[in-house]
């Protein structure tokens, strides 16, 4: 590594070492919040809706069908399952820390949380339902016309059943992380072959997109930056695989998605918009190939798939599984 | 004279419904008269002035966030996403919200609103441009000296190889030190020279160079792109018209409240 060496000996004297303690203003992410100033009753009222069967045409999935949040946020299946059993044409973005992404869906054709809730909501393969038929349901239900009465005075509307599940996804932040107690100074919170990974990530430029609080979550990336993935992985392709361009029509924004965030990528396997990486170790080097266009030996790919495993964080109170 | 005997009798007969009409119409007229004299409210004016204010000073932050980033003075795009997002909840407000409701039938205002939603919408095209590219180009800034470390790795002397990838990356190196843009017909050739020395070579080497190349290529196509998109991005679009607009609206109001206080 000789121009690396160069540069490190020369950065040296002027750089100084990370000060315990302190959040190194070098590092290109930030740990997440412990918490969030919001309105728990809207937060409790989401959360029931969040996992509501009956919203669905045919009272058989929820949101939390797809979004599990006892796995990950996910569902873990290379594309999720609707009503009727439909599969659909994506893979399943983690519903965690969602909330820090700038747009929703791996398009990005949801501004906020509020206008994604239509989404899976009408979706045929999805579902399936309406919001006539879904305010029907909620407004039928006593519990829930109390509840909605104590925090909207306009009572039960679909704006308001979108504020209070956009409201409780907010409340799904993961902080505590390992990751993110080494960024707040605990030096000893990553192993010696973990901080390897993270310097090699940091170095091979995967922060170059995965940064930020979210690693990720705030900017639109091509897949296949150094060599054209769709050419080479995918022998069948869908409409999915245009990307953004299904939203702006735009050629230049063909194969463009949202650069997934990584906070807790060890515990949502498959990986990639259309569930191609099994494990970590083959998104890895997916995205090395692909996006940098480097080959990464097995040794490099470990290293910094166990700093991926370092993203981890705690949802009230427990470590995601 | 009958008639009007009849009149007179039947607005004695009514005289309380008459003496109620008469004072509904007055206090009617008072109403209105009392709300033509108000002007416009003084929190709802500060909250309207708040939200050009923070267009502006939004605007600015982004444009120095972005000048930051162009220059690898910051390293995360969260705050150049949460400004571009701010300015648009902050039209939005002027669009929807409640303290800017009178403003909704002002021909004017509402035309130099669409006017900077559409411009603050370009600029936030022209942002997510600018940090997928920005992205791009630094990522093969920071990898271009590995990508070389690794293709002369173990490669033997007398092949010119090192040579040749040493000089296209002094050449890429120092066009950027200098802001040039590199001359294509120079780039080709320095690419030129380094493939006729690695074509003979093992496909390790070959494989090497043609990542070397590529990293170079994207840096050559990005670094072209994204003046302008810097350019479009630290120029302003809230020209002051929508706040010229507003403080017209507003002196009208205040005129009005004036003259209709002298009755």
């Amino acid at each position: 590594m000789i121009y690396s060496d160069w540069q490190a000996s020369r950065r040296a004297p002027t750089i100084p070492a990370r000060a315990e303690g302190l959040v190194a203003a070098e590092d290109p992410i930030v740990p997440i919040p412990r918490s969030l100033a919001l309105d728990t009753r809207k937060v409790d009222l989401g959360r029931r809706l969040f996992g509501d069967r009956r919203l669905s045409a045919d009272g058989s999935v929820s949101c939390a069908t797809c979004h599990n949040l006892s796995t990950g946020g996910v569902d873990r299946r290379v594309c999720s399952r609707g009503i009727g059993g439909r599969e659909g044409g994506i893979n399943a973005p983690t519903v965690f820390n969602a909330g820090f992404n700038f747009r929703q869906f791996w398009d990005g054709r949801a501004e906020t949380l509020e206008a994604q809730v239509d989404g899976p909501l009408q979706n045929p393969a999805e579902m399936g339902g309406e919001w006539s038929q879904a305010i029907a349901t909620i407004s039928a239900d006593a519990d829930y016309r109390a509840a909605f009465a104590a925090v909207y005075p306009d009572g039960i509307t679909a704006d308001n059943v979108r504020n209070a599940i956009a409201t409780f996804e907010r409340s799904l932040v993961t902080p505590d992380s390992r990751f993110d107690r080494y960024l707040r100074g605990d030096a000893a919170a990553l192993s010696k072959n973990e901080l390897a990974g993270y310097r090699l990530f940091k170095q091979i430029g995967c922060t170059s997109c995965h940064q930020g609080m979210n690693i990720g979550g705030n900017m639109y990336q091509k897949l296949g930056i150094m060599e054209d993935y769709f050419v080479a992985e995918r022998a069948r392709r869908s409409e999915v695989d245009q990307g953004r361009f299904n939203i702006t029509k735009r050629d230049e924004d063909r194969h463009f998605f949202k650069v997934p965030s990584l906070r807790n990528v060890a515990v949502t396997p498959p990986y990639l918009h259309d569930g191609s990486a099994k494990t970590l170790e083959d998104a890895v080097s997916v995205m090395a190939r692909y996006q940098l266009g480097t080959e990464l030996d097995k040794a490099d790919i470990a290293s910094i798939a166990a700093f991926l495993r370092t993203l981890t964080g705690e949802y009230e109170g427990r470590r995601l599984e | 004279m009958n008639r009007f005997r009849r009149l007179r009798s039947h607005v004695a007969a009514h005289a309380d419904i008459y003496r109620m009409g008469a004072a509904a119409a007055a206090a009617a007229l008072l109403v209105a008269l009392f709300i033509l004299t108000q002007p416009v409210e003084l929190r709802r004016h500060n909250t309207l002035l708040g939200y050009f204010g923070q267009l502006k000073s939004d605007e600015a932050l982004l444009g120095e966030a972005v000048l930051q980033l162009n220059f690898s003075l910051s390293n995360n795009y969260d705050q150049v996403t949460a400004i571009i997002g701010r300015m648009g909840a902050t039209v939005r407000q002027l669009r929807q919200g409640d303290d800017a409701r009178d403003l909704r039938r002002e021909a004017e205002f509402q035309s130099q609103l669409q006017g900077l939603e559409d411009r603050i919408a370009g600029k936030g095209d022209a942002l997510e441009r600018f940090k997928s590219r920005n992205a791009v180009l630094k990522n093969s800034l920071i990898y271009l000296p590995h990508a070389r470390d690794q293709l002369v790795r173990g490669l033997g002397g007398g092949t010119g190889v090192r040579e040749r990838v040493d000089d296209l990356i002094e050449y890429v190196l120092l066009n950027r030190l200098n802001g040039a843009l590199l001359e294509r017909g120079d780039l080709d050739q320095a690419i030129e020279a380094l493939q006729d020395r690695t074509r003979q070579l093992p496909a390790a080497v070959r494989q090497g160079s043609e990542t070397l190349v590529r990293h170079i290529r994207q840096i050559d196509q990005f670094e072209r792109d994204l003046p302008d998109l810097v350019q479009q991005l630290t120029s302003h679009t809230e020209d002051g018209g929508l706040a010229e607009a507003y403080q017209r609206y507003y002196d009208r109001q205040q005129e009005r409240a004036v003259a209709y206080r002298f009755f």
